[in-house]
């Protein structure tokens, strides 16, 4: 069920440990930390979001493993990649229509930053040094995960017989 | 107290030499310089260097003759050229005889020093090669010497079992004579009537009851080899080629990356790792499958991931809901996974796209390349570098390797057929 654990350190320390804000400037950490609205946890198999659902949170994972997912008539749902610790999920939320494009389902017990990303581009609007760190970031993250996705196009562990 | 390390300087130009003294000696090095080739030949002859820097053009005896020279006589040696006539064609003219790197003029301190830490580095990484190959070829001398070679000694099958829908593993009745293999070496196995194929040994080398190979059906002879059963006989001559560098890893962290069937070449490698744990600073296994019914080894994947000991992960490039670990290509784990890249050994086996992009992302976490270990399978057919199917270069991938370092291994990518 989802929730916040009342015992953890305030939401702008658990930010700052975030690599999503690792080498932004303090009074950026600072403008990201006001669009933090919760810690979120999840349980094993809860469905974070469903594909074409309305895509309003950038989730900063720091704890568990996520799944994303494509329903696969016949065989439940396929599994099309893995986030963890550290990993930044989403960035619907950045670009329109603003929907989310696959299914996140929790792996195991999973805790998450929950970050208003409406609130969030508007102040990458505003201040655009501040933009241009979340959008390089999540540039980056959308860079890694392409080249990953290349390669598992690319079938690298050999030709199937 | 290691003794210092020896460098050598060929080059006609004074100005160069003496530059070259002063850049190094900073360095706890003991530098020797000569002017000519026959003299450099002379000095390397006399003081055995670690690393020798040889001026292309000059009077007398050319570079590229020196060079020849150099490696006919000590096969370890660690040349790196000079040149004010730096092309690609000379460059790659002096990799093929034998140059570790090359170095155009002019060159800033910086980049003269960064050369002899690389030239060293690659010396280490040599002899350490050498030595571990010595040991192999100790330990397992060709059962078929007797006879030539090229001989196959018959083998009995005692045991064939499935490992996925296109790969099976035999277990062998050691020929006779057989005195074991090191990680990393491979047998060529023949299919009597049908022909031969070179494969790894998978098994562990401590096991001396039985031994392992781990074939996947991608043709005629290794499909043939596939279908053998309990009690029928193949073929067996080896064990050929370099051994992982499990003494040179010794100390150090160990990063092992696997993909698919490159699991089976490790497989050794990580028995011997586990057994000698303490040798070892931190173990990790990074294993990469399309999917879990793709996955080798499943069950003894699990008894390592057990200990406490080794950091094991396991991502597949596809899964369905029911899988509860990582998804992904195999490089994905590698900018989080936690090693000293300073110092660790890198050993990674699968096909080469995977190898390619798994040092990368090694190499990009700031392991050297001379510390990055591939194994790669090209055509090999005759196991001893005589029939040159799986020549590359300079280099025979049966004789020279199949594990080669990096530093080597980059150039044989570039080779897209042999």
């Amino acid at each position: 069920m989802a929730g916040q654990d009342q015992n953890s350190p305030p939401v702008a320390e658990l930010l700052a440990a975030h690599p999503f804000v690792v080498g932004m400037e303090e009074a950026q950490v600072r403008r990201v930390a006001e669009c933090v609205s919760r810690v979120e946890q999840f349980s094993t198999d809860q469905v974070i979001f469903r594909s074409g659902g309305v895509a309003r949170i950038l989730y900063l994972l720091r704890r568990g493993d996520v799944a994303l997912e494509v329903p696969a008539p016949g065989s439940g749902s396929r599994i099309v990649g893995t986030l963890h610790a550290g990993d930044a999920l989403g960035w619907s939320w950045l670009f329109p229509p603003y929907r989310w494009a696959f299914d996140a389902r929790a792996m195991g017990p999973t805790e998450a930053l929950i970050i208003e990303g409406e609130k969030l581009r508007e102040y990458a609007s505003a201040d655009h040094e501040l933009g241009y760190q979340v959008v390089w970031r999540v540039a980056r993250e959308m860079a890694d995960r392409l080249q990953a996705t290349r390669l598992q196009m690319l079938d690298v562990y050999g030709e199937r017989p | 107290m290691q003794p210092r390390q020896k460098i050598l300087v060929i080059d006609d130009e004074e100005v160069v030499l003496d530059s070259c003294l002063a850049m190094l000696a900073s360095g706890d090095y003991e530098t020797t310089t000569a002017t000519d080739g026959e003299e450099g030949l002379r000095l390397a002859a006399e003081i055995s260097p670690d690393l020798v820097f040889v001026d292309l053009k000059m009077p007398g005896l050319p570079g590229m003759e020196v060079l020849e020279r150099l490696r006919a006589a000590d096969s370890t040696s660690v040349a790196i050229v000079i040149t004010g006539y730096a092309t690609v064609s000379l460059a790659v003219e002096a990799m093929k005889r034998g140059a570790f790197d090359f170095l155009p003029k002019p060159f800033t301190p910086d980049e003269f020093r960064e050369m002899v830490r690389r030239g060293l580095e690659r010396r280490v990484e040599v002899l350490v090669q050498a030595r571990e190959r010595a040991v192999a070829q100790a330990a397992g001398p060709l059962p078929g010497a007797a006879a030539g070679p090229m001989a196959p000694i018959p083998c009995r099958v005692l045991g064939r079992w499935e490992e996925t829908h296109d790969t099976v593993s035999l277990a062998l009745d050691p020929p006779p004579g057989w005195r074991g293999f090191r990680p990393g070496q491979f047998n060529m196995l023949y299919a009597f009537g049908i022909g031969e194929s070179a494969i790894s040994i998978s098994g562990d080398p401590a096991d001396e009851s039985r031994l392992l190979h781990t074939i996947r059906k991608v043709g005629k002879v290794t499909e043939s080899l596939a279908s053998l059963q309990r009690g029928d006989v193949i073929g067996v001559r080896g064990p050929f080629g370099t051994p992982w560098p499990l003494g040179y890893a010794a100390g150090r962290d160990v990063v092992v990356v696997a993909g698919g069937i490159g699991l089976a070449p490790l497989r050794p490698a990580i028995h011997e790792l586990l057994a000698n744990r303490d040798h070892y600073n931190r173990v990790l296994i990074l294993i990469g499958a399309r999917t879990s019914a793709d996955l080798l080894y499943p069950e003894e994947i699990q008894e390592w991931r057990g200990r406490f000991d080794v950091d094991l992960q396991v991502t597949l490039d596809s899964a369905t809901g029911g899988w509860r670990g990582r998804v992904g290509v195999v490089t994905t784990l590698i900018p989080r996974a936690e090693f000293d890249a300073d110092q660790a050994v890198g050993m990674v086996v699968g096909p080469e796209i995977m190898m390619r992009f798994a040092a990368a992302e090694l190499l990009h976490r700031g392991m050297s390349p001379s510390r990055l270990f591939v194994s790669m399978e090209r055509n090999m057919k005759c196991g001893i570098g005589l029939c040159g199917h799986c020549q590359v270069g300079s280099k025979f991938v049966c004789r020279d390797g199949a594990v080669f370092g990096y530093d080597e291994a980059e150039t044989m990518f570039q080779v897209r057929e042999v």
